[in-house]
């Protein structure tokens, strides 16, 4: 079967589970497979007790009827919703017994769900202990910690892990969607529509890659979707996410509608609109025209130099450049315009170790400059002290005596067990970790796109007037636990910096006595 | 005796609340001092330091670069020219008078201590609050005083920290001229207010002593300090007045980032309800002042008469140049103003004289203060300024120490309970249970003259202070809908 296409304008944003919008047919139709099915399967004929957690809306119970005939050939155990639960009791009679007989367990329950459930049976809840230490090590960095599988009976699977904006995730489910599709074949509703050149246009190998370039990154930023977004969006960017009839008033060209939704995914998509990103040669070649070669479909016909509205001229302009980034074979330059703090931060996390010294060199170099602009040290981390009792103004004084040299902090980047890591995992974050000498005591800032991205300019030299408040916590309170390290060496010099006038004062104090460090 | 019944009138409610919060020129280091000298049992003379850290006086030099040179060649590197001398002298004062306390004259002069030999003797600015916080730490609950007391005391002994070691120079030099001081001890019981506050002080110290960052836990003990001071003060009532009872609060709306009209406006008039409720904490003061004086059984014409024959001849307020007589024509005016009202002679009495106390004799009055101080400690926004507009807008650090006076190491709780404790405890609100908040707020008038939709507005208030609570590593949220905090740290 094909869907009608207005049907498919009404999954933009439906917040509807699509059990309840799709039947089993289709659903099995739409149904894109990840590694997670591949775990599982694996897990299931090992026959291990799966817990299958998450947020709402991730898939659990869609996963798990995917899975129906294997799980029907081994007789298991199988909870859908442990949230349907009203039996506890007999509940774990029936999951003991299925442990007893040795058969696989997969039980579904959201993460809250999961933690109160724990809380309420402690250990009359099979595996309780094992599970709880689990749960701890869910994320672990590098490879600090190393779970055996095949030691545990135990797995558990945390979907709100699984990053779905990876590039054959987001292929699988265009393409499932675009063949599904009824591609308006003799339609005449509107012979202005959109939707076939979208459709066309979405079907071509060069504008996918390009999209899934741009969808990809979001992973890196923090942005979490499920499979039902993913189908969202690809609905709305060739529906605009209305039906036939409403299409006929304007314009929805998906080059414009990526940019144009109205839920997380479009709203962080937007930080990397392509019109963002100047390009001096091509911004003017697009305003003239004279851009005429290496279209993949045509050149545009308007060009914003003949137009006399400024505004019109502009929004025009925004058009030609988005269609030019999907469309024209140079349209990948202005992906690398994107800024460098982008690509560093995707590149750390993506384990490029490499990178790693000059990674924490440039983080100490921002962390010290945060509390003194002039300084160029990057190679020891200054521990500035402040302290006054009023709250209403910033500290004017900072205080510096000791400092963490480059061997004593690493950066940790978060990853899944080793058990898991077929999982599609993207991190969103490190941790720049500095270690106490002597005990295993250590300090960690957690630091995300955002907060490097204020950290790279720091670091370049822009004003640390410019850091948010959320993060001024963070630095003042990641100095307060490091200051907190008393039998850290210190010397006997003292950087004093008035914080408000910018000036640096040297102090060392010897026998008991001022004397100014000159030079 | 007075010549003023008025001043008599006021020391002796004073007297009764335990503190005079009757000036804006409290800072929260006159209280750190206070309380630090009470703890210690010990004050030192900071004779060096001030004169060092302080070289000008209403732009004129007090301390010279050579008098300096002079009197301390003993901790002067001798190739130290007058222009570096004068140059670590401006720092000395960023450091030791972060808090603007310090005054040339060393009598009122308030450092920002980091460790005990920076702890003075008695600042008129003290106004009596620390002493009536020790009091509350120092009482045995369940046998034993405040284990934040012992924290303070370690904390100020412990002189390893930067700021104390950049004083030790000057401070050896004063040092020797420690001084003991002796503390009466009363035995007292908590209840109510007094009692939350120290359970939650208590709660606070624990969290608070693994921590060794030693300057950070000072702050936090002095920053809570005054917030229980400003909370004790708008509450006390509760705790007096038969109209109340025990489950009772006065409800502390926090606006989380002032971008929700609705609860701005609804934080403002909770402060308003701050300052009612001190207003009807000092008349139920007077009211057994008043009742010593017998003025329950006078009718209203007895008591214009009484009126008559109340000296009123000085007025510590300048500009108030009335004299006696137009004085005690105001009083009447004001008396047959709230007896017009009640038809209750005690009653006008009282208010007419609570609100002569307010306008006539305190420099400032006691909701000012609370505007001051919390301003200063980032409880209230705008931090300065502001006149009758404040609201509650914690700074993140506010937040910081609400969540350690109240949870324990290891506890986890949902939003909706964390803000049932909090509103348990003080007598905050979030936002969290957005039905029982809206009830809460409308059984104190509010809910029904905010612009808006309040009940909307709260649970989205609750939603970004649980975002600031996340960003400090005290949160996880799991889309469930569920928050859960906790003081396990994060990062």
């Amino acid at each position: 079967m094909s869907f009608d296409i207005n049907f498919i304008s009404k999954i933009y944003n439906n917040r509807n589970s699509y059990a309840e919008i799709f039947e089993d047919e289709d659903l099995k139709k739409i149904h894109v497979e990840t590694t997670v099915e591949q775990i599982l399967r694996e897990y299931i004929e090992k026959k291990k007790f799966i817990l299958l957690t998450g947020n709402p809306g991730d898939g659990k119970t869609h996963l798990i009827r995917s899975l129906k005939d294997l799980l029907d050939k081994h007789n298991a155990f199988v909870e859908y919703d442990f949230n349907e639960v009203k039996d506890y009791e007999q509940f774990l009679t029936d999951l003991n017994n299925a442990i007893k007989d040795d058969r696989p367990c997969i039980i579904a329950v959201n993460e809250y769900p999961l933690i109160s459930m724990l809380d309420e049976l402690g250990d009359r809840f099979p595996y309780y202990h094992q599970i709880l230490e689990l749960r701890d090590n869910s994320i672990i960095y590098n490879n600090e910690i190393a779970i055996d599988s095949g030691s545990s009976k135990v797995v558990i699977i945390d979907l709100n892990n699984r990053n779905l904006l990876q590039k054959d995730v987001l292929k699988t489910s265009l393409n499932k969607l675009i063949s599904l599709s009824n591609i308006c074949d003799g339609c005449n509703i509107n012979k202005k529509c959109d939707v076939p050149y979208n459709i066309n246009a979405l079907t071509n190998a060069t504008v996918q890659e390009r999209l899934f370039e741009l969808m990809s990154m979001l992973g890196n930023t923090g942005t979490h979707v499920v499979m039902r977004d993913i189908f969202g969006f690809f609905s709305y960017i060739i529906t605009a996410g209305v039906t036939c009839e409403r299409r006929i008033d304007q314009e929805y060209m998906y080059y414009n509608l990526i940019f144009d939704g109205n839920n997380e995914l479009f709203r962080n998509l937007k930080q990397f609109d392509p019109y963002q990103f100047t390009h001096p040669e091509i911004d003017e070649k697009l305003w003239n025209g004279t851009l005429k070669e290496g279209w993949i479909f045509e050149h545009p016909k308007v060009v914003p130099s003949e137009l006399e509205n400024e505004e019109d001229a502009n929004k025009l302009f925004i058009s030609i450049k988005r269609r030019f980034f999907f469309e024209n074979e140079r349209g990948s330059e202005l992906l690398k315009l994107i800024p460098i703090e982008y690509q560093t931060f995707f590149d750390l996390l993506k384990q490029a170790y490499g990178r790693e010294l000059d990674m924490i060199k440039q983080i100490v170099l921002a962390i010290n400059r945060f509390f003194n602009t002039d300084e160029t040290e990057d190679e020891k981390l200054k521990i500035w002290v402040t302290h006054k009792y009023e709250l209403r103004n910033q500290p004017k004084v900072a205080i510096s005596n000791k400092s963490f040299s480059l061997n004593e902090i690493s950066l940790l980047v978060p990853r899944l067990p080793k058990h898991l890591q077929k999982v599609e995992f993207v991190p969103d974050h490190f941790l720049f970790r500095v270690y106490k000498p002597r005990d295993n005591k250590t300090v960690d800032l957690k630091v995300d796109l955002g907060f490097y991205r204020v950290l790279s300019l720091i670091s370049e030299g822009y004003p640390p007037q410019i850091v948010p408040d959320n993060y001024k916590f963070k630095l003042y309170r990641f100095m307060n636990e490091l200051a907190s390290f008393e039998d850290r060496m210190r010397s006997n010099e003292f950087v004093i910096r008035d914080m408000s006038n910018n000036y640096t004062y040297k102090l060392i104090i010897r026998d008991n006595k001022y004397q100014p460090k000159r030079g | 005796m007075s010549t003023n019944r008025l001043k008599r009138y006021s020391k002796e409610v004073l007297k009764h609340i335990g503190y005079e919060p009757i000036s804006n020129q409290i800072k929260p280091v006159h209280i750190a001092n206070g309380l630090f000298r009470l703890v210690l049992g010990e004050e030192y003379d900071i004779k060096s330091l001030n004169e060092w850290s302080k070289r000008f006086s209403q732009q004129k030099e007090i301390n010279s670069a050579e008098k300096i040179k002079k009197d301390y060649i003993d901790v002067i590197d001798e190739e130290m020219t007058l222009e570096e001398i004068n140059e670590l002298r401006y720092f000395l004062e960023l450091i030791f008078n972060a808090d603007n306390a310090v005054t040339p004259s060393v009598k009122f002069s308030t450092l920002t201590i980091a460790s005990k030999t920076q702890v003075t003797k008695e600042v008129q600015n003290e106004f009596g609050i620390p002493r009536f916080l020790y009091r509350i730490l120092n009482v045995k609950v369940d046998g034993m005083p405040s284990p934040c007391i012992d924290i303070i005391k370690s904390h100020l002994n412990n002189e390893n920290d930067e700021i104390s070691r950049i004083a030790q120079p000057l401070v050896s030099i004063d040092s020797t001229s420690k001084k003991k001081i002796s503390i009466e001890e009363k035995d007292i019981e908590l209840s109510g207010i007094e009692l939350r506050i120290r359970q939650a002080f208590d709660n606070l110290a624990l969290n608070d002593k693994e921590n060794g960052n030693k300057l950070l836990s000072l702050e936090r003990i002095v920053l809570f300090s005054c917030f229980a001071t400003i909370l004790h003060l708008s509450s006390r009532i509760l705790d007096i007045s038969d109209k109340y009872c025990e489950d009772d609060r006065i409800p502390l709306l926090f606006d989380a980032d002032g971008s929700l009209q609705a609860i701005k406006y609804a934080s403002q008039e909770t402060l308003l309800l701050a300052r009612l409720g001190i207003e009807e904490y000092f008349e139920k003061v007077l009211e057994v002042i008043f009742r010593d004086e017998q003025y329950h059984i006078l009718t209203k014409d007895e008591i214009l008469k009484r009126i008559d024959e109340t000296p009123l001849a000085e007025s510590s307020r300048k500009k108030n140049k009335a004299s006696e007589d137009e004085k005690r024509e105001d009083y009447k005016n004001l008396f047959l103003g709230f007896y017009e009202q009640s038809q209750n002679p005690f009653d006008a009495i009282v208010k007419a004289t609570r609100f002569l106390l307010f306008s006539d004799v305190y420099s400032t009055d006691p909701s000012g203060f609370i505007s001051s101080l919390g301003g200063k400690i980032g409880l209230l926004a705008p931090r300065a300024g502001g006149g009758g507009r404040k609201r509650y807008s914690p700074d993140p650090i506010i937040l910081e120490i609400i969540i350690l006076s109240l949870l324990k190491k290891g506890e986890k709780v949902r939003l909706t309970d964390f803000g049932k404790r909090l509103w348990m405890q003080f007598g905050i609100i979030i936002g969290a249970n957005p039905e029982e908040d809206m009830e809460r707020l409308g059984k104190w008038n509010i809910s029904q003259n905010i612009p808006g939709d309040l009940a909307g507005s709260l649970a989205l208030n609750a939603e970004k202070i649980a975002d600031l609570y996340i960003s400090m590593g005290y949160g996880k949220r799991y889309a469930d809908g569920v928050t859960m905090l906790s003081i396990s740290g994060g990062v």
